[in-house]
């Protein structure tokens, strides 16, 4: 009897506690340019074809969280793929500062003030040269809430 | 892989705008991203899910060609140089057809020596060593490679002014011997367009924006003519009296006769109906009832003096004639384009020669 009520105390006791429990699911992508009716140009995510060297992939990454407390301070960190370059301005997300390293993650800071050295020489980081990619959320993720960042890639 | 990254860097380094190598066929792109989070006061740390997939392969190669089209005289070897490229980001392997003609020889310059050598792998009607080993163009880093190819035409010495030898240098993208996606030699097939992407599956594109028709893109011809340019050399004579000892010299009203003594001049015009200029030696057998004494100094060439000095020997050989007259290095220039419309009138371009003899 006695074991019964202290299995039943720590089930509700379990249901009590509070969990913000946050997953990221990274799909890939072929970013193609397609042309409107108008004349203007607009990138296009699909489904890949064929990806080549020269091709645009593109990285949309969802979190999720699935607990039932909001998540704080989330901060997503996505490696730049070898063999591929950045693709300058496509980093996106709503709510989010996103920021860059050039020293595999060892620093991040907006592209503006991302150096590194060329020739002996102090100079403003290119696209090409970064190496991570970081989203910081403004705000905390609500429970059950979810929220996107995206990117893309060159294949060199 | 780490090496050849670094190695790339630094050359951005050095030329910030060098376009760099394109990544070769079948490397795996991974990417995985990671979180932090708090929850609560708890850090906490999770990674996503990892996508990769694999580059898929991309042939691009081009079949460019210089002095395709040539002209050619009889007996000649003559050649044009073609450049096979593959711009693909994978090795590709070669074939090439045969040629139709015996006397067109298509030449892989794979020996190391630059320019036609016997070491050469030749393709010709009868031979084909490119189905068995095709020609090799390793993309080795992804960058563009290339071979020279030589299509060399033999002109018989007896081919006439006008005939033309074609040829279609055909060069089709095979699977290599290795580093392939199919059987090697076989050739390479492109994923259809429709089927789906795999990323764990290499599928192959292949450049169909060739004008030519190059089967899917696997083709690439080059094409040419050569055009035997030779001279078609006729030779008419004609004799006329310019004096004789009683009428004189020969004018609108003074008609001079063969007789003993007569001064007679003979004609030869050497006319050329080809397309190439012409240098032949004339000779003239002349009768025994001739005083030659002056007949070498008399000749010309086109109303001027000889080039090289006409000789007179004595030859017996026909009965009725004593001398042989030769006259060297007699040139006829070439009934060509340049000519005809120089001289819209003309049938041929000739040159007259002239000579005097005495009737004994």
């Amino acid at each position: 009897m006695i074991k019964k009520i202290t299995f039943a105390l720590s089930l509700s006791l379990m249901s009590l506690i509070v969990n913000a429990e946050v997953t990221l699911t990274n799909t890939v992508f072929e970013v193609i340019t397609i042309t409107n009716q108008d004349g203007s140009k607009q990138d296009q995510w699909q489904e890949p074809d064929k990806l080549l060297p020269g091709e645009r992939v593109g990285y949309q990454i969802e979190v999720n969280n699935k607990g039932n407390e909001p998540a704080a301070d989330i901060v997503i960190e996505n490696p730049i793929p070898e063999h591929t370059t950045y693709v300058q301005d496509s980093a996106k997300g709503l709510n989010t500062l996103i920021e860059f390293s050039v020293d595999n993650g060892k620093t991040f800071a907006l592209p503006a003030n991302l150096f590194m050295e060329k020739e002996g020489k102090r100079v403003q980081a290119n696209a090409v040269d970064y190496t991570q990619v970081r989203w910081k959320l403004n705000q905390p993720l609500a429970a059950g809430a979810s929220s996107t960042v995206q990117y893309i890639v060159k294949i060199k | 892989m780490k090496l050849k990254t670094l190695a790339l860097i630094a050359a951005g380094a050095m030329f910030s705008t060098s376009a760099l190598a394109q990544t070769e066929y079948n490397l795996l792109i991974e990417n995985t991203a990671n979180l932090s989070y708090t929850s609560g006061t708890d850090p906490r740390n999770a990674v996503s899910n990892k996508v990769e997939f694999r580059v898929d392969r991309k042939v691009i190669f081009n079949l460019t060609g210089s002095n395709t089209d040539r002209t050619v005289e009889p007996g000649e070897t003559a050649s044009s140089t073609y450049t096979l490229t593959n711009s693909s980001n994978a090795p590709i392997g070669y074939t090439l057809t045969q040629p139709a003609n015996a006397n067109v020889t298509y030449i892989i310059d794979d020996d190391g020596t630059s320019g036609i050598s016997a070491g050469d792998t030749r393709v010709t009607s009868s031979v084909n060593p490119t189905i068995a080993t095709p020609i090799a163009l390793d993309t080795a880093d992804g960058s563009t490679t290339s071979q020279t190819i030589y299509v060399e035409i033999v002109t018989a010495t007896a081919a006439v002014d006008g005939a033309t030898t074609d040829y279609t240098l055909t060069a089709t993208a095979v699977e290599p011997t290795t580093d392939n996606i199919g059987t090697p030699g076989t050739a390479i097939v492109p994923t259809l367009a429709t089927a789906a992407w795999t990323p764990s599956v290499v599928q192959t594109v292949v450049d169909n924006s060739a004008s030519d028709s190059n089967n899917q893109g696997i083709l690439r011809t080059g094409t040419g003519t050569y055009t035997v340019s030779a001279a078609i050399i006729a030779l008419t004579k004609s004799v006329k009296v310019l004096e004789d000892p009683i009428s004189g010299v020969a004018g609108p009203t003074v008609f001079p006769k063969a007789i003993p003594g007569a001064k007679v001049e003979y004609t030869l015009t050497v006319k050329n109906t080809g397309h190439a200029p012409a240098t032949v030696e004339l000779t003239d057998l002349l009768s025994e009832n001739f005083d030659k004494a002056n007949t070498v100094s008399s000749v010309l060439v086109g109303d001027a003096a000889p080039a090289s000095t006409p000789t007179l020997v004595a030859n017996t050989a026909t009965s009725g004639f004593d001398e042989l007259l030769t006259i060297p290095a007699v040139t006829v220039v070439a009934f060509d384009a340049a000519y005809q419309s120089a001289n819209p009138s003309h049938t041929e371009a000739s040159t007259v020669v002239t000579f005097e003899v005495v009737l004994k």
